[in-house]
């Protein structure tokens, strides 16, 4: 038996495909185009970024042995590491952010997540032993 | 566009070589599922140039969106997901829900019908609101308290958008039919 619901749902479903603009095709190829072009763009900057990080250490261990730069400025031990973990931490982010934005292979993005994870994994345990019992997790 | 790929290429390895910038791959998935997406589009939005943007936008989300888009899973699908939530956006944002809720929202609002009269047909006789949510739980399988959530409203109003709207279409139908007996 045909009940209007089913002659309905049946009108719908025969509805005929629209024909597809012919021009899309150069339009979407084209939007392809220009996203790898900016992606392209976007492993450079990652690129620079990775290496500026890369380098972070080794600045600071030149800087911190050079017995011709100046006095180290007078702060307290324990806060100074939690400032270029922070740095590095955003300069990890940014390179992320890039990662992705240009699409970034799932190894690639791995590798930079498993470098976050560790800093703070690293940066978490004198953290806690810094901190009065009642505020350790 | 470019030819054809072998017939053996899969999916996956078609999407994997278009994200690594092989236009014949991309072509090639195009060729596949441009249509059916774009025809979810217009059919959704009533417009020939939201339809393109749609169908672009999702084409190019296949490349660079990781998440949800799983090896194994079919493409089609995916895409036609991605192409609803865009209109689905849209719609919103052009405040026609609310313009619906004041009444001001007419059957056949849209660009000129003659643009698209044969895709949309019977659909135009619905507001772009009861078109986006009849065509999606009827024709794609969209549950109730999926479409509610996704319009920030509840189960029982995407029931009531979709009985409402197809009473109406039911009625037009009947009286068609009635018209064309005389």
């Amino acid at each position: 038996m045909t009940t209007p619901e089913h002659n309905l749902e049946r009108q719908l479903r025969q509805l005929p495909d629209a024909p597809l603009p012919e021009h899309l095709w150069q339009r979407v190829n084209g939007a392809r185009v220009r996203m790898r072009r900016r992606r392209a763009a976007g492993v450079v900057a990652t690129a620079v970024a990775v290496a500026a990080l890369a380098l972070l250490p080794t600045f600071h261990a030149r800087h911190a042995s050079d017995p011709s730069s100046p006095e180290p400025w007078p702060v307290a031990s324990a806060p100074a590491p939690v400032v270029d973990v922070e740095t590095e931490l955003r300069a990890l982010d940014r390179a992320l952010q890039a990662g992705y934005a240009r699409g970034a292979s799932d190894a690639e993005l791995e590798a930079l997540w498993a470098q976050r994870r560790r800093l703070i994994s690293d940066n978490e345990k004198p953290q806690q032993a810094r901190l009065p019992g009642s505020l350790r997790i | 566009m470019p030819g054809p790929i072998d017939d053996r290429d899969d999916e996956t390895r078609l999407v994997r070589r278009a994200r690594k910038g092989h236009e014949t791959a991309f072509a090639e998935l195009y060729k596949r599922h441009a249509r059916a997406v774009h025809t979810l589009a217009l059919r959704l939005t009533g417009n020939p140039a939201a339809a393109e943007d749609i169908t672009q936008e999702a084409f190019l989300k296949m490349l660079r969106f990781l998440n949800g888009l799983r090896d194994d899973a079919p493409l089609r699908p995916w895409l036609k997901r991605v192409a609803a939530n865009a209109a689905i956006d849209r719609l919103r944002s052009e405040r026609r829900l609310s313009a619906l809720e004041d009444d001001d929202a007419r059957a056949g609002d849209g660009p000129d019908p003659q643009l698209h009269a044969e895709s949309l047909g019977l659909l135009r006789r619905l507001t772009p609101l009861e078109r986006t949510v009849i065509w999606l739980h009827s024709m794609e399988g969209w549950s109730h308290p999926e479409l509610g959530k996704r319009f920030g409203r509840s189960e029982s109003w995407s029931k009531s958008i979709v009985s409402r709207g197809l009473s109406r279409l039911r009625a037009e139908l009947e009286r068609q039919d009635t018209d064309d007996d005389t």
